[in-house]
C-alpha cells in the first residue's frame, strides 16, 4: 500500500484519537448554505477543521476539509474510511452521547 | 574460412545430454512459474468470491471498535470482543491474497497478538485499530484492481 495513503489515514486516525480523548471539540458548523447551517467544525493549530455529509446522487459520504481562517481558502483531505470514523466521533461528541448514557443510566427508575 | 561441423559431431552423445539437461532445467523453471501463477489465479477467485464479505464484515468491526473507543475504559470487553473478531476475519482473508498481502496482514495480526487490551494500554489499541484500518484499505485497492485482471 502506498505510504502516502497511510499517510492521510495517520493523519485521520490521529484526529479521531483528539477527538474521542475530548482533546479536539466539535460544535455545529457557523457556515450556512441559504441559510441552514450544515456539518460539523473544530480549530486546530490555528486552522479550521470542517466535517460535511456530502450526497452525491445518492451516493452518501463524508468530506473533511481545512480552512485558513483568514483567506477562508479550503483544501479537502483524500478520501478513506476513517473520515467517516471521524464524523461518527465528532457526532458522538456533538450530539453528547457519552454523557446521555451517562444520565440515562445512573438514573433511578 | 569457416569449418562447419558435421552433423554427427553436433550431435554427440555428449551434447545431448547438456541439451537434455538445459531442458528439465527449463522445464522445472516453467513448472514453478506456472504452480505460482495458477496459485495467484486460485487466491484472486477465492478473494472474488470470499473478500467482499469479509472486507464488509471487517469494515463493519472496524467501525465496532471506532465506536467503542469513544469511551475506552468502560468498553474493554467489547473493544478486546471486536479485535479478536477482526483477527478471525483477517486469518481469513491472508488464505485467498497475493503475498504482498499476505505479508500486511500478517503485521496487524502481530500487533493484534502482542496487544494487552487494558485501560493502561490505550495507545496501543489505537494502534492496532488504524492498523486494521490500513489493511482495510489495501485489501479495498487489491479488490479494485482485480477488477481489471
Amino acid at each position: 500500500m502506498p505510504s502516502e495513503k497511510n499517510k492521510w489515514i495517520d493523519a485521520v486516525g490521529k484526529l479521531i484519537a483528539l477527538t474521542q480523548e475530548r482533546k479536539l471539540i466539535w460544535r455545529a458548523s457557523s457556515s450556512s448554505v441559504f441559510g441552514v447551517s450544515y456539518g460539523l467544525e473544530t480549530d486546530y493549530a490555528g486552522k479550521t477543521l470542517k466535517l460535511r455529509t456530502i450526497n452525491d446522487e445518492g451516493n452518501v459520504y463524508s468530506k473533511l476539509e481545512l480552512q485558513e481562517p483568514g483567506s477562508g481558502e479550503v483544501w479537502e483531505f483524500p478520501y478513506s474510511e476513517a473520515t467517516e470514523h471521524l464524523m461518527d466521533a465528532a457526532r458522538y461528541q456533538v450530539v453528547g452521547v457519552g454523557e446521555f448514557l451517562d444520565e440515562l443510566l445512573n438514573k433511578s427508575a | 574460412m569457416v569449418i562447419l561441423p558435421s552433423i554427427a559431431q553436433v550431435f554427440t552423445h555428449e551434447n545431448f545430454n547438456l541439451i537434455g539437461n538445459a531442458f528439465s532445467i527449463a522445464g522445472f523453471a516453467i513448472s514453478v512459474w506456472l504452480l505460482r501463477n495458477v496459485r495467484t489465479i486460485r487466491n484472486a477467485y477465492r478473494f472474488r468470491a470470499r473478500g467482499p464479505l469479509l472486507l464488509k464484515d471487517l469494515s463493519k468491526t472496524s467501525k465496532n471498535i471506532n465506536k467503542f473507543l469513544n469511551e475506552y475504559d468502560d468498553s474493554l470487553g467489547q473493544i478486546r470482543e471486536e479485535i479478536t473478531r477482526a483477527a478471525v476475519k483477517l486469518r481469513s482473508l491472508r488464505r485467498n491474497v497475493t503475498r504482498a498481502q499476505r505479508q500486511s496482514i500478517k503485521r496487524v495480526l502481530g500487533y493484534i497478538d502482542h496487544c494487552e487490551i487494558s485501560v493502561q494500554n490505550e495507545e496501543q489499541v489505537r494502534i492496532v485499530y488504524m492498523e486494521i484500518f490500513k489493511i482495510i484499505e489495501e485489501l479495498k485497492d487489491y479488490q479494485e484492481d482485480l477488477k481489471w485482471e
